[in-house]
């Protein structure tokens, strides 16, 4: 007799029971006692039904994969390595173990991308994205687990899946508001919109609240702080007339603003004054110096880390994309505006 | 005389074309079953009228008996009342039914936590901060100079999210109508709107295009399609092309509808946490909004 010969509705008629019951007792699924289960799992055997695959049946899965593309870890001390460093402890502390893939540009970029080697092997089960990754990559991940996916540090509204973000909007009014408060009225700002939705974010944050302070934006005063299609760095380009601060949408481009403006002789916050969003700036004196929307790096990857735990145990529930809020922490890069 | 279940787990299995297996595992929540497919065959389930009670398996802790006050803002003209009456409904019903005991509109000895639920002013909400030294969630507003917790609709990202599906379903102009900017919510709508303008339709990042203030400009703009935000029951809307409502005022197939059960549900997750461990308030949590778009 042929394994494909014997049906589900072979063995529950057998032992008695629905065919769902008889699925859900060999893939080990709940609402199945355990003496039902032997019996149905017996049953199974005399019908001669091919048992292999439940036979060594495996503990649920306690690795978690994290996928990171590379070009996020290579600029120097990044910031998605401390993400990374904040998920795997707390993954650790939760029970679960971490499976750092770092992912190629060849990979990423590939005509027919493959999944995740994690995933793949079956040696992780969910997976946290770490910074966004090429979409059509993304695509293939969600094809086969959008559901056991959880993205850290974007979004895409395209799929329904849990996603941990900073609040970027806020966060950037509440840095922009700081300056007002501090009496500045001509504010420019620093980033690159092109670069990420992030940052994109951070510049509405602060239109919205030179808006809401009748406050007039000047085209001249927003400036890039890097080179869109590689995101190195590059030069800021200082403008004509100058405003009296900045709003930095990162600490990196505050870094490089600073720089510009240390070549023309100007001082922070005495001449000029600077707000910006991270507080991660290690490695530069400029970080003991900046007032900075802190990212809550420990509290995004313990949403990021819930959200896997659910993913896991409510797998019916809806996803959530959540917004980590948080403080600006005021250092000395703010001054009141000097009177001409 | 119909029997009773003449729908069953059989007839949705072959509507949607899968086991009988995969539909008992996506109506009770088991896993097997993908998000997508549980989706597919729970709408079918609603649309032939299966009968049945699947547990949202939320982990849904006891309110225990705190006690709650909740407060609704005073100070809101008629016309925006009534959506935040019913937020207030929702959200009283909710947490009687965790099993908390609501004062309304007042604080008493032994009230343990407190909603305020509209768009409070700050001051406003530094005063009841001040006064009463209790763990406050405002639903429906937010203040930048008062540390609490404050859950709001993501108003922005819903129109992004909008603006980008429309691209994507070959809109060429997409308009923006805002017959009234009385509300900090509806004011937001514009930035979500020319961020995916900036992103999908090559508008420079400092420019603000296509933004109506009523319907008769948006006519003569020529946009293919129009998110209208702050109207009410009788306003005129744009009569040319697609028109896609945010909000619940009018009523139109197409909308955009900020998630109260999500907000209250969201309210209550976080009061609770602050009663039980009373540490920090966060600041501003977004709850996504609901999409109707065809």
């Amino acid at each position: 007799m042929s394994r494909k010969s014997v049906k589900l509705s072979d063995i529950a008629k057998k032992a008695g029971v629905s065919t769902v019951t008889v699925s859900n007792a060999l893939a080990g699924r709940k609402g199945v006692s355990e003496e039902l289960r032997s019996r149905i799992m017996e049953t199974a055997r005399e019908c001669g039904y091919d048992m292999a695959r439940y036979e060594k049946k495996e503990k649920p899965q306690e690795t978690i994969g994290i996928l990171v593309s590379d070009r996020y870890m290579r600029i120097g001390v990044s910031f998605y390595w401390e993400m990374y460093q904040k998920v795997a402890f707390c993954l650790s502390r939760h029970g679960m173990y971490s499976a750092l893939e770092i992912l190629t540009k060849e990979e990423e970029m590939a005509a027919k991308p493959s999944l995740p080697r994690c995933l793949e092997s079956g040696k992780a089960d969910q997976l946290i994205i770490i910074g966004r990754i090429g979409k059509s990559y993304l695509e293939r991940i969600m094809q086969k687990a959008e559901e056991r996916t959880v993205l850290l540090d974007f979004r895409d509204p395209d799929y329904n899946c849990s996603a941990v973000l900073s609040n970027n909007g806020i966060g950037m009014y509440r840095a922009t508001q700081y300056l007002i408060d501090h009496g500045h009225q001509n504010i420019g700002f620093v980033g690159t919109p092109e670069v990420s939705r992030n940052i994109q974010d951070r510049f509405y944050g602060y239109l919205k609240c030179l808006d809401d302070n009748k406050l007039q934006l000047q085209p001249e005063w927003i400036l890039k702080d890097r080179r869109a299609e590689d995101e190195r760095e590059t030069g800021i380009t200082l403008p004509g007339t100058m405003p009296t601060a900045f709003a930095c949408s990162s600490d990196y481009g505050a870094a490089i603003l600073a720089d510009a403006l240390e070549q023309r002789g100007l001082r922070i916050p005495t001449d000029i004054s600077l707000t910006s969003y991270d507080d991660y700036l290690y490695g530069n004196p400029l970080g003991k110096k900046l007032t900075t929307f802190h990212v809550d790096m420990e509290k995004m990857a313990l949403k990021a880390v819930q959200a896997v735990i659910q993913n896991r145990t409510e797998p019916g529930c809806r996803p959530k994309v959540q917004f980590v809020d948080s403080l600006l922490v005021e250092r000395e890069s703010v001054a009141a505006p000097r009177v001409q | 005389m119909r029997p009773r279940k003449s729908i069953n787990l059989k007839t949705i299995a072959d509507a949607v074309g899968v086991s009988v297996v995969s539909v008992s595992n996506a109506l009770s929540g088991k896993t097997g079953v993908s998000r997508q497919l549980r989706e597919k065959i729970r709408a079918k389930a609603d649309e032939l009228g299966y009968q049945y009670r699947y547990e949202e398996q939320r982990r849904e802790e006891p309110l225990e008996r705190r006690s709650i006050a909740v407060m609704t803002v005073p100070h809101i003209p008629l016309h925006r009342k009534e959506r935040w009456s019913k937020l207030t409904r929702l959200l009283v019903r909710e947490a009687e039914r965790r099993g908390a005991v609501i004062s309304m509109e007042k604080v008493l000895p032994e009230t343990e936590g407190l909603f305020l639920i509209g768009p409070w002013t700050s001051d406003e909400i530094a005063v009841i901060r001040s006064r009463y030294m209790l763990p406050i969630v405002v639903i429906g507003g937010w203040s930048i100079y008062v540390r609490a917790d404050y859950v709001v609709s993501d108003v922005y990202h819903a129109v992004y999210d909008a603006v980008a599906r429309l691209h994507r379903e070959g809109i060429r102009n997409p308009g923006m109508v805002l017959l009234s900017d009385e509300t900090d919510e509806e004011r937001s709508r514009e930035y979500g709107f020319w961020s995916a303008l900036a992103e999908f339709y090559g508008m420079p990042l400092y420019e603000r295009r296509n933004v109506f203030r009523n319907a008769r400009e948006a006519d003569s703009s020529g946009c293919d399609a129009l998110l209208c935000t702050g109207g009410f029951e009788n306003s005129a809307l744009p009569e040319k092309g697609r028109v896609i409502i945010c909000g619940e005022l009018p009523r139109r197939e197409e909308r955009i509808l900020s998630d109260e059960e999500g907000l209250v549900q969201e309210a209550i997750r976080i009061l609770m946490h602050r009663m039980k461990c009373h540490d920090e308030p966060e600041g501003v949590h977004y709850v996504q909004e609901i999409s109707q778009i065809k």
